[in-house]
């Protein structure tokens, strides 16, 4: 068994698991990455959303064994040496966080969205945060700050 | 513990199956058999991964049609300036698949085969005559997405079969498709869903119509009943209320506790009656 090779946040991994198992499971039990959250477990949330190359998936359906080559991101990669990405202190600018379960995922898609289109209208950012739920903020205070990140680089 | 194979090749995957001697899949966005295998519906000995096979990727005009590959995700349909200006409400249909993540995975062929009812795309694909091309160690055989789609979660692919092409034919003049569903939140499964094309003559007479349908039966469906009614007419407010009633009958629908049956099929009526008459709207203004 030679195991499955990963490249996550720019570093590279190998884990012995199914090649089925979820990309979400691996990165959480296998990795310890656990800024991605788990919760629908069927591709309806979007908290388990990460990065394949500039492009967002939801990682709870994603079998791992086809991510092998792939460069993938999650949350905890964002933020460069001690600072946050763009879009993290617009979050936390904007005070679009409440229980803050739902935002890895959020941060993630909205980072998709920024790089396909550097400065989206509000439409445009609804439309492409329709794949993730909140349930405490009313979204209102998420596309302000997607906004408010908008044209300054994801 | 499993197999999983990223295939080269239509010939690659077709011969990865055959070989296997336990339970093989074919996955390309994984974003069904993903969930077919936790809810322990599927489970495999090997995995034959098709989505990197890139002579059934990408979008071409190949004259008299618009050939899909089959794992050609619903992204690159959704930006794909050929098909906006062929089936421009096919473009506006993709938009209704769940939100981006699951668009940047989900094939339009993995949105086929299993042959669910509650998909957005498939009944606008009935809408457009589409045909499909499957791939076999024989060789290739050509079919009527209609004919494709059999029972609940059942279609006409056999085993160690590759949908490798869609195939759509351009429209004729003086035709024009919208596609509406009614969904609790965006993304969301359609409560109901209708696609309404309609190709007129010079004169306003509709000479082809098409109704298909989201979540009105066990399969994606046409309406032929209100197909015909809607044919050879100029589509007046009595034909349109004929053609209504009789798609209400064609529904085979299961309520639920949100919402019941009869709830449903006045969704149905008051979508079809709407879209109807926008596309019939919407073709008149443009002659």
């Amino acid at each position: 068994m030679e195991g499955i090779r990963l490249e996550i946040n720019g570093k590279g991994h190998v884990v012995d698991v199914s090649p089925y198992k979820s990309l979400r499971d691996v990165l959480r039990y296998d990795i310890g990455l656990t800024g991605t959250k788990e919760s629908c477990d069927s591709g309806v949330c979007g908290v388990c959303t990460v990065l394949l190359g500039d492009k967002s998936v939801k990682s709870c359906l994603i079998p791992v064994g086809k991510v092998v080559g792939e460069k993938i991101t999650t949350i905890e990669g964002l933020a460069k040496e001690g600072e946050f990405s763009v879009l993290q202190q617009s979050f936390i600018d904007c005070f679009a966080s409440q229980c803050g379960y739902c935002i890895p995922g959020f941060i993630m898609a909205a980072t998709s969205l920024l790089i396909e289109n550097p400065d989206p209208t509000i439409q445009e950012i609804r439309e492409g945060l329709s794949g993730n739920l909140c349930r405490c903020t009313g979204y209102v205070k998420i596309i302000d700050a997607v906004r408010q990140a908008a044209g300054r680089g994801a | 513990m499993g197999e999983y194979h990223v295939a080269s090749s239509v010939e690659d995957a077709l011969e990865k199956l055959s070989n296997c001697e336990g339970r093989a899949e074919i996955v390309a966005g994984g974003q069904t058999m993903m969930l077919l295998i936790r809810q322990g519906l599927v489970d495999p000995d090997l995995l034959v991964d098709i989505s990197k096979i890139t002579e059934i990727r990408g979008i071409e005009d190949v004259g008299e049609y618009i050939e899909i590959g089959a794992a050609t995700t619903y992204a690159e349909i959704k930006k794909n300036p050929l098909i906006e200006k062929e089936f421009g409400f096919y473009t506006m249909a993709t938009s209704e698949i769940s939100g981006p993540q699951v668009r940047n995975q989900g094939t339009i062929g993995g949105g086929l085969v299993y042959g669910d009812p509650a998909l957005d795309t498939p009944p606008v694909l009935l809408t457009l005559d589409a045909e499909l091309e499957i791939q076999n160690a024989q060789g290739s055989r050509r079919i009527l997405l209609e004919d494709f789609f059999v029972d609940y979660y059942e279609t006409a692919i056999e085993e160690g079969e590759i949908l490798t092409k869609i195939l759509i034919p351009k429209l004729p003049k003086y035709s024009g498709g919208k596609y509406r569903a009614m969904t609790p939140r965006q993304g969301d499964y359609a409560i109901a869903g209708v696609c309404v094309r309609l190709t007129l003559d010079e004169n306003g007479i509709c000479i082809v119509a098409r109704l298909g349908l989201t979540n009105g039966g066990d399969t994606p469906m046409r309406s032929r009943g209100a197909e015909k009614v809607l044919e050879g007419t100029k589509i007046e407010e009595e034909t349109i209320e004929n053609a209504v009633e009789i798609l209400g009958k064609n529904l085979d629908l299961i309520g639920d506790i949100q919402t019941p049956k009869s709830y449903k099929e006045i969704v149905f009526k008051r979508i079809a009656r709407q879209t109807i008459k926008d596309v019939k709207l919407e073709l008149m203004s443009d002659a």
